[in-house]
């Protein structure tokens, strides 16, 4: 076994978290996503759908993601100017179709690392990376000592609660509404509509 | 211990055919609790398996503490929920009988902020509170078996009904769920969010991330084959939230505080000894991926 590449204080080690630091960096601080409008949408100067207009969009129209808000995103579109537009409308990416890597964190650092800024084309999609496939799963030695070992990471109920009250985070009573009954409800109240203006 | 086994079975359903045909027919006795928990166990081994969890407490923690608040949300507060990042690159959840939730690395690296992570584990927690694993083994290999069966041999554990019980409950995991249940886990994991007073579309966010991914991508192979597309589901849940939990979007997605746990578990993350551990098995992609790290790391050592 080779104890040398372990060892946090080698130089290349660290230079190794220093990188990995400014992926985090560079993926985690709201910094230049590129997106592609996925149709011909409405680009609005607040996040909601009765905000002042500020244009048009195109479908497939570049954009730059600077920030989410629930349902919402701020974009920057080249020509345009800022504005949001609702979350859905746009896809991850420069192009029409799915492209993006799932390693796409990597790809970040790679690109502002060899070109000092995001967007240009980096390193390629991944492929045959180590990971978790249905064989792995269907043929995999069963380790009773690792699910014996997540008793070491879990939570008190006090814990819990303490971590999301120092985040902020407030409970709310949510109904759950099933979606398909919500529809017939609505459908129902439309027919009653339609009967009371045939009616008048 | 078959033969004990196969008299209970007689008996359980002879004995229930006396007074409700109806039931006999669906033998649907529910399965325990008990039971529930131990074949978890077994399954969870199973995953772990082919993907240990990260070694790293301060992120292990933190999504355990952010799980269980999650968990309190639910009718099932009291499962023994047990919360883990696995070591893999592949973008992928598993929701395991009795309260195991795991999430990769792979998906983790994919998040922006918290309700990100908390819509994930909201929609896995679903899956477990609902029982929806356990709901496709009754109607796979296991759909002609009586409740009773099944919770005596889970119950019973060791032996070779209970590896094959485990077996086919594994095997799901490569198969997948029922999609009509992935789309429930979706809605009911918003409104899990929002009960725990994260902003709700933190899940829709993250469905737009894989709604962007290359579908040939290996890392999601698993995930976009047991999954109904993740355009689809993006869309439904959006319509949903945007009727029911709209009000909820201005609620925390602690963007800040996830970024300063991603460093911690960034710092722990160790691509040399990943490379290392290639090394007993074919794998030249990750050393690649090693290798970028190495190229780029003179950059900002300067």
């Amino acid at each position: 076994m080779n104890h040398s590449g372990h060892n946090p204080t080698a130089p290349g080690r660290v230079a190794v978290l220093i990188a990995v630091g400014a992926l985090v960096v560079a993926t985690h601080s709201h910094a230049a996503q590129t997106g592609i409008t996925r149709d011909a949408i409405e680009l609005r100067a607040a996040p909601y759908s009765d905000a002042n207009l500020v244009t048009s969009l195109p479908t497939q129209t570049k954009v730059e993601i600077l920030r989410r808000r629930g349902g919402w995103i701020k974009i920057n579109v080249e020509a345009y100017g800022q504005g949001w537009v609702p979350l859905h409308k746009v896809r991850l990416g420069d192009s029409a179709q799915r492209n993006r890597s799932s390693f796409w964190g990597l790809s970040m650092l790679w690109r502002s690392a060899s070109t000092g800024r995001s967007g240009a084309s980096g390193l390629v999609a991944t492929t045959g990376i180590r990971g978790m496939r249905d064989e792995d799963i269907t043929g995999a030695v069963p380790d009773p000592q690792a699910v014996k070992s997540l008793d070491g990471f879990q939570a008190s109920n006090v814990e819990a609660q303490a971590h999301a009250v120092s985040a902020g985070l407030e409970q709310q009573r949510v109904e759950y509404v099933e979606p398909s009954k919500k529809k017939k409800k609505k459908k129902r109240k439309k027919k009653k509509k339609k009967k009371k203006k045939g009616k008048s | 211990m078959a033969a004990a086994l196969a008299v209970s079975v007689g008996w359980s359903v002879a004995g229930r055919a006396q007074f409700d045909i109806g039931r006999l027919i669906k033998a649907v006795t529910p399965v325990s609790q008990k039971a529930e928990i131990k074949m978890g166990k077994g399954i969870a081994a199973n995953l772990l398996g082919a993907a240990s969890p990260v070694a790293d407490q301060a992120l292990q923690g933190y999504v355990n503490k952010i799980g269980k608040w999650l968990a309190l949300q639910t009718e099932k507060p009291d499962l023994p929920w047990r919360f883990a990042i696995l070591d893999t690159d592949s973008v992928n959840a598993f929701a395991v009988p009795g309260g195991y939730v795991f999430v990769t690395r792979g998906m983790l690296l994919l998040m922006r902020d918290e309700s990100e992570l908390a819509g994930t584990l909201a929609h896995e927690i679903s899956h477990v509170v609902e029982r929806h694993a356990l709901k496709t083994m009754r109607k796979g290999n296991w759909a002609g078996v009586a409740g009773d069966a099944l919770n005596a041999v889970a119950e019973g554990e060791g032996g070779q009904e209970f590896d094959k019980l485990i077996n086919v409950g594994t095997e799901i995991y490569s198969r997948g769920l029922d999609k009509k249940d992935e789309f429930a886990a979706d809605v009911r994991g918003a409104v899990i969010a929002a009960r725990g007073g994260y902003d709700p579309y933190g899940l829709v966010a993250m469905l737009q991330s894989f709604a962007s991914i290359n579908p040939q991508d290996d890392a999601v192979a698993l995930m976009f084959k047991t999954h109904p597309d993740p355009e689809e589901r993006m869309d439904r849940l959006l319509t949903y939230v945007d009727e029911n939990l709209q009000k909820y979007g201005a609620q925390p997605n602690n963007a800040e505080r996830f970024a300063q746990v991603m460093r911690t578990h960034v710092a722990q993350y160790k691509p040399v000894a990943r490379a290392a551990r290639r090394t007993e098995g074919d794998g030249t992609p990750d050393d690649e991926k090693s290798e970028a790290i190495k190229t780029i790391a003179p950059i900002f050592s300067q």
